[in-house]
């Protein structure tokens, strides 16, 4: 039965069955050969999967960000950090990858929030003679900043699948998040300087103040969202529910960018997105069920151990495994389906499942920038009139720092765990 | 026919659309209260993780509708066009036949706690259970449903090919 799984599910994906329907085939098949269990079972999973106040925080983060999308908050954003960084030789580059990291602070984060931003920047990067494929490159980079940053919908799945605190995981994100934002900031810096592409200005006190008026409703969001779930006053998804709500009202009432035209597409879409993503975690706990039964994820706990392998060594291949998987799967296929096998081996090393956590953000991160189907790479490709290898040539050097970042996160517990009570 | 279509796509998107509106003032309702009026709603946690069940499945059967589910797309676009056309064709009849599997363990389920007369296990919401779960038949009948049209389509060759965008939503694309 575990192989009849594995090699099903591998031959699906594959044949480019869509990743929720196969999982689906697959659990059909099995409960129709092995006689496991009953159809009436399998359906009511399909109810009792999604049956978690927990998951109810994705449709509204994927909310806030269409919201936040829609309206146009990137723009105001931008244009504050632009003007602080001003002075920085290469400042509007830098400012971008900051700008993405804030963003990112906002919403969910999603293809959808990096595409956004990539809109506003990538043409303002490509006036001022910055090469297209850099700032193409950079912004996809950039857009994977929010994965890590809370609030973020991986770790929302990965707290509903694994059972651990999202209001945890979200404070796990936020030290790795600022270190790789750093870090990006400093190699987009260094680019810049290297190949002698001059963009510099001064510090214009009266740009900064009246860029900041426009951008403050907007800054408050993760204020609101962060503040409110450390400050004890909502769970995160009653924190999604506002940030939707308080992106609805800025958007109607300061920017006036959201009005009652494009409401029912926003809701629409959101439902839509949802769907997506929650027709994949239904079917892959079904399939983790099925997978359990079959005895797989402690059949990998047996290996490990006969394996002997230390710690580091443990997640030194864990690390592979998912940088290879994370070539052609998705981050939610990877977080739904792979992670939960890993569990029990993580759990009986004495790893803690926070830092695991923070360890798969930062994977889902560098799968989605790197090729074949780095999905960042091809929204950005897509908003900006750059070819796709023209895109993952600009990512390259940004996927070389992720890589060294996992290094240092994974070696390191110390960046995820060091807020956690 | 043609409205029939529109009718069906308005469906799939709008009333996963209103459920997430539904969801969200039901919460901000139950925060409202606890925060500053001082009343907690005993129903609101249960029913709002039902409507998640909703908005999931009525969300999954508009992305059946413009082909926006996850997948591999990685051999399709390796292959030869009539090759990829054939495979595409495979595809879409594997999805059909696991959705129309469910459509009738969906029904199993709703007619057994029909049977059983099962309500609601975590608060006193005056709903039969079965009302919630009738959405795992009709979710998956939905998706059915546009997967045998798109099967048609397909083999007529009117679909575009993988990489091609979709039809538009009825509300319009997301920008």
């Amino acid at each position: 039965m575990a192989l009849f799984l594995v090699c099903s599910l591998f031959l699906l994906l594959v044949l480019g069955v869509p990743v929720a329907f196969a999982l689906g085939l697959v659990g059909l098949a099995t409960v129709i050969i092995f006689d496991v269990t009953s159809l009436t079972q399998m359906a009511q999973s399909q109810f009792a999967n999604l049956d978690s106040f927990v998951l109810l925080a994705i449709p509204f983060f994927i909310l806030a960000g269409n919201v936040m999308v829609e309206g146009r908050m990137a723009t105001p954003l931008v244009d504050f950090v632009r003007a602080l960084t001003r002075p920085i030789t290469g400042g509007t580059a830098v400012g971008a990858a900051i700008a993405s990291a804030l963003f990112g602070a906002m919403t969910g984060s999603s293809a959808a929030s990096a595409a956004a931003l990539g809109r506003v920047t990538i043409p303002q990067l490509n006036r001022l003679g910055y090469p297209p494929s850099f700032s193409a490159g950079l912004m996809a980079a950039g857009g994977t900043l929010g994965i890590m940053i809370p609030p973020s919908i991986v770790f929302i799945i990965y707290g509903a699948m694994a059972q651990q605190s999202v209001s945890k995981l979200f404070l796990a994100g936020l030290l790795p998040g600022i270190f790789i934002t750093a870090l990006i900031a400093i190699l987009t810096y260094v680019l810049v300087r290297l190949n002698g592409w001059a963009d510099a200005g001064r510090l214009q006190p009266r740009e900064v103040a009246e860029t900041l008026r426009r951008a403050a409703p907007a800054l408050l969001m993760p204020a609101i969202v962060l503040g409110g779930i450390y400050g004890g006053l909502f769970t995160p998804t009653e924190a999604a529910a506002v940030a939707a709500l308080y992106g609805l009202f800025i958007g109607a009432v300061v920017y006036r960018t959201v009005t009652f035209k494009n409401l029912p597409r926003i809701f629409a879409n959101s439902a839509k997105m949802t769907g997506v993503i929650l027709f994949i975690i239904a079917e892959a706990l079904f399939i983790g069920l099925l997978a359990t039964l079959a005895g797989i994820p402690s059949a990998i706990v047996t290996a490990v151990e006969a394996a002997n392998l230390s710690h580091w060594e443990f997640l030194l291949v864990v690390n592979l495994v998912l940088l290879v998987l994370g070539c052609f799967l998705d981050g939610v296929t990877i977080l739904t389906v792979v992670a939960p096998l890993l569990l029990p081996s993580i759990v009986n090393l004495g790893i803690d499942p926070i830092h695991f956590g923070v360890l798969l953000a930062l994977n889902i991160e560098i799968a989605s920038i790197t090729p074949p189907i780095g999905i960042n790479l091809f929204v950005i490709s897509g908003i900006s009139d750059t070819s796709i290898e023209q895109v993952i040539k600009g990512a390259l050097p940004y996927v070389l720092l992720l890589l060294a970042a996992l290094v240092v996160v994974t070696y390191v517990p110390w960046f995820s765990l060091a807020l956690l009570p | 026919m043609k409205a029939a279509k529109q009718l069906l796509g308005w469906f799939e998107y709008g009333l996963g659309g209103l459920i997430l509106l539904a969801g969200l003032v039901i919460v901000s309702l139950e925060i409202l209260g606890r925060g500053f009026l001082g009343f907690s709603l005993l129903w609101s946690e249960e029913l709002s993780r039902y409507l998640l069940i909703w908005i999931a499945y009525m969300g999954a059967a508009a992305a059946t509708r413009d082909g926006s589910h996850i997948r591999v797309e990685f051999l399709l676009h390796l292959l030869p066009r009539r090759w990829a056309h054939r495979l595409e064709l495979f595809d879409t009849a594997l999805c059909l036949l696991f959705t129309l599997a469910l459509v009738y363990a969906g029904y199993l389920l709703v007619e057994d706690s029909r049977f059983l007369g099962l309500r609601p296990t975590d608060s006193n919401l005056p709903v039969p259970i079965w009302v919630f779960q009738s959405i795992v038949p009709l979710g998956f009948a939905l998706m059915s449903l546009r997967l045998a049209i798109k099967l048609v389509q397909q083999a007529s060759g009117q679909e575009p090919g993988p990489g091609q965008p979709g039809p538009a939503s009825p509300f319009g694309r997301e920008s």
